[in-house]
């Protein structure tokens, strides 16, 4: 059994002077102390055998503060009993001085990032690759840390590149290190895959831009290949807590550890991540602020029950990746698409011909809906980061498909922020819905066999039928092409299409919506209900 | 993509800042230059050669974000470069602002309605505009041009008298992401002029085809307008939605937005629809029409060419 402290964000930036930080002088060791007595009086004998801290030290590249910064690190360990040399760290974007970059200049780059090495170096100084993009540093026989720089060559803050030479250079070190029965635990400040839900993602420009590592997704996809006993990514920067797993993979998000003492809308967070043969359990401690406007030093943690990540018994192999999860891909919009529904009422009930085998008891009109302007471009705003964490560049080889109206419009309108080939595919052609004009496929839909990928864009998937039979349509000319589906609604029936065969990813916008549908077949004939529309 | 950005004649590379916005990122608030944008921008200035002028329109930009221009006087500072901001007079200050310490100047040319950014030589600025004018005007011929293809023989038009000897397909314009992204900025720029001139207010936009659709869409965001699609009425009349009429236009001024017109019946049946709706449907917006405007008595009929000045290989008859 290994336990792990992670902690994050410490954004340390006036330590001696008369501040309202969390980590101040005067009250960082009883904010400390409170946080074991918490965790001790809640679980008894929890020895921890290893601290992460994942970046954002200081605050805005304050420098000056590593030497406090040391002392709260050395504070923390004694406190814990840990050894100073299973302190592991990863740079964060405030760790140094990004805004005297002018330019892209790596030489500059390492230069600024110095101060933090030079602390790394007070807890391992057997490191041999300092200030690089990464460093591994073996914690036993059978645990290493991998500390990544998620800023790296990057100019503003945001989350940086690594080039093909420095991602390989990752990969081979691990190779050489890791075997099946090791531990990898990755320090990255920038997640490596989206937080959707985080309340911030929703009322950010360009959030996920800016807070999530999308660049990194080849060699997230790299690492998950390497066959280990486990792997563990500590991830920060959002100041958000979202410990999960993911098939063989677990990423830990905790939310921000210090910072002011006013912010208090955002959560301050420790997690103890337990890992032994059988499986990987989490403990979640939260700060909680005091109520009736009393000063925040008087609040308290909090910690919850231990609550298991994911089972090891047997232990699960890598699989291949694939993303087929149904999810609400951003619960605000969701939250939109249903309020313009209602308010508009855009949804009937009757008797609606939408195929060939299904009759439809609900209708919504999706493109009085889509003629929302704001809720149109929001959508297209999403569906580019969905396709930026599902597809690499370029997108020369990838072709954006858009069914029917709005998917259409949104596939036309995103091909431009991609510079991708597009294409509009009536389906309704059964019904003589449209002429010959309309329904011919696009030279792009004709060059499927060279496209590596293809983003298919719909309006509303009710049965399934139609989404499946295009998918196996394509697949048919191509069947090494990746297919990512995105659609604006979902139908939330009781056998909903929770993944879609063939593609590998399915998002939409709107999944608590309720269509029923039912087969021609089991309904009453027309002498008694008329239909109210017809395919 | 930054290639997809920007216009380049003898003397002048050329874009619009909206286009920058829409690439990187995207449309939901295309009056606003972001940081991203500014780093987009700064791409295109460092693709400039200095004998060359960079002009950047900057119509419907209304807010720029702090920082937003760092890297955009980075790249123009310690070089003879020149950035013309047309349409921009308005966010003159804020430019001198957010120049901070860097060594770049600014200059306010009111007689041309311009701000010169860098390389402050004199220049004659009609001069590079007709120039920028002739360049678009020969680029929009072109991608239009490009939209006819040839049949083997006569063939009768669906939902038409005519018979032709190839089809005008906007389908090949949308599935282009540079022409779709110019051609939308020109409509726009059409679109604009059209309730300008004929004073038209509470304007909705209405299409009734799929391909249509695409540019009633992008027409909405890029002008502010609300829009409306009839799905369908062209070419076949097949009208799949049980409620085409929207309760929120009723009363106002549908504009119709469509690729390319014959005979007009798609125009004249989302007229009679609107109608129902207490609306009027006084003007057409299309990108190309057989007939020149004159002929169309129920409606305004605003063309960007004729079809036969489109492609002048394009034949028609009368269906026998």
């Amino acid at each position: 059994m290994i336990n792990i402290l992670h902690i994050t964000d410490l954004h340390l930036e006036n330590f001696e002077g008369d501040s309202d930080e969390f980590l101040r002088k005067g009250f960082y060791k009883e904010y400390i102390d409170r946080l074991y007595q918490s965790l001790n009086y809640k679980h008894d004998s929890v020895n921890i055998d290893y601290l992460i801290v994942t970046g954002d030290f200081i605050n805005i590249g304050t420098v000056e503060n590593y030497s406090s910064i040391k002392q709260i690190l050395d504070y923390i360990a004694s406190k814990f009993s840990v050894k100073p040399e299973n302190i592991c760290l990863s740079i964060g974007n405030h760790d140094y001085k990004w805004k005297e970059l002018v330019k892209h200049d790596l030489e500059a780059e390492k230069e600024l990032k110095k101060p933090f090495y030079k602390l790394v170096k007070e807890y391992s100084s057997n490191l041999q690759a300092e200030n690089m993009h990464f460093f591994l540093n073996p914690l036993s026989e059978n645990c290493f840390f991998l500390s990544l720089d998620s800023s790296w060559n990057s100019q503003n803050g945001a989350p940086g590149t690594l080039s093909q030479l420095e991602e390989d250079q990752i990969i081979e070190e691990l190779r050489e290190s890791l075997t099946l029965e090791s531990t990898l635990l990755i320090g990255c400040h920038f997640p490596v895959l989206s937080y959707d839900n985080n309340f911030l993602a929703s009322e950010e420009p360009n959030w996920h831009e800016n807070h999530v590592w999308i660049k990194a997704s080849t060699l997230r996809d790299r690492i998950k290949r390497i066959e280990t006993a486990n792997t563990v990514w500590f991830h920060g920067d959002v100041h958000a807590s979202d410990p999960k797993s993911i098939e063989n993979e677990v990423f830990v998000l905790t939310s921000k550890f210090g910072g002011k003492t006013d912010q208090s809308e955002q959560k301050r967070n420790a997690v103890i991540i337990s890992i032994d043969d059988k499986n990987i359990s989490k403990i979640i401690c939260r700060y909680e602020f005091p109520t009736h406007c009393q000063n925040a030093s008087l609040g308290d943690w909090l910690c919850g029950d231990k609550q298991e990540l994911r089972s090891l018994n047997p232990v699960a192999k890598p699989v291949k990746i694939t993303t087929n999860v149904l999810t609400s891909y951003n619960q605000e919009i969701e939250k939109e698409i249903l309020r313009v529904i209602r308010t508009k009422e855009l949804y009937k009930f009757g008797r609606f011909h939408v195929s060939e085998d299904y009759i439809s008891l609900g209708w919504v009109e999706i493109i009085k809906l889509m003629n929302d302007k704001t809720l149109l471009s929001r959508i297209a705003d999403k569906s580019y980061e969905i396709i930026k964490s599902n597809i690499s560049d370029p997108f020369l080889d990838s072709l954006f498909l858009g069914v029917e109206i709005i998917g259409g419009i949104l596939a036309a309108q995103l091909s431009v922020r991609f510079d991708a080939n597009n294409s509009i595919v009536p389906i309704r052609t059964k019904s003589e819905h449209y002429s010959e004009y309309e329904f011919s496929h696009s030279s792009a839909f004709d060059n499927l066999a060279s496209m590596k990928n293809v983003v298919i864009f719909i309006d509303l998937i009710s049965s399934g039928k139609t989404i499946i039979s295009l998918v196996n349509e394509i697949k048919e000319k191509n069947s090494s092409v990746n297919i990512h589906v995105i659609s604006v609604i979902s139908n939330n029936v009781t056998d909903r299409l929770n993944s879609i065969p063939n593609s590998k990813s399915y998002h939409t916008f709107c999944s608590s919506l309720k269509i029923p549908i039912i087969k021609h077949s089991d309904m009453p004939d027309e002498i008694y209900v008329q239909p109210n529309l017809r395919y | 993509m930054t290639k997809n950005l920007y216009f380049e004649t003898s003397r002048t590379l050329f874009t619009r800042a909206q286009a920058i916005v829409w690439v990187s990122n995207g449309l939901s608030e295309i009056d606003l230059f972001e940081k991203s944008a500014g780093t987009l921008l700064s791409k295109i200035i460092d693709t400039t050669p200095e004998q060359k002028t960079l002009i950047v329109n900057f119509k419907g930009i209304v807010r720029l974000v702090d920082h937003c221009l760092d890297e955009v006087f980075s790249s123009l500072e310690g070089n003879k470069k020149r950035l013309i901001i047309t349409n921009g007079k308005q966010l003159h200050d804020q430019f001198t602002r957010l120049k901070k310490g860097k060594v770049v100047d600014i200059r306010e040319d009111s007689a041309n309605a311009l701000i010169v950014l860098g390389n402050q030589d004199p220049i004659d600025f009609e001069e590079l505009s007709d120039e920028r004018t002739v360049h678009i005007n020969s680029y929009i011929s072109q991608i239009l041009k490009s939209t006819f293809k040839k049949f083997d023989d006569f063939k009768r038009l669906c939902s038409t008298p005519f018979l032709a000897n190839g089809e005008f397909d906007s389908k090949v314009i949308i599935e282009s992401p540079k022409d779709f992204m110019w051609i939308s900025f020109y409509l726009s720029n059409k679109l604009s002029n059209i309730i300008e001139s004929e004073l038209l207010s509470n304007v909705v936009l209405v299409s009734a085809s799929l391909r249509g659709a695409m540019f009633t869409s992008i027409l909405g965001i890029l002008n502010d307008l609300d829009y409306h699609t009839i799905d369908h009425i062209g070419p076949i009349h097949k009208v799949y939605d049980f409620n085409s009429l929207n309760s929120e236009h009723r009363g106002k001024n549908h504009i119709y937005i469509g690729d390319f017109v014959f005979g007009g019946t798609e125009i004249k049946l989302t007229k009679v629809y609107t109608s129902f709706n207490d609306a009027t449907l006084d003007h057409a917006l299309v990108l190309g029409s057989l007939f020149n405007s004159e002929v169309f008595t129920d409606f305004k009929l605003h063309q960007l060419n004729t079809l036969n000045q489109i492609s002048n290989e394009a034949k028609f008859k009368l269906f026998d």
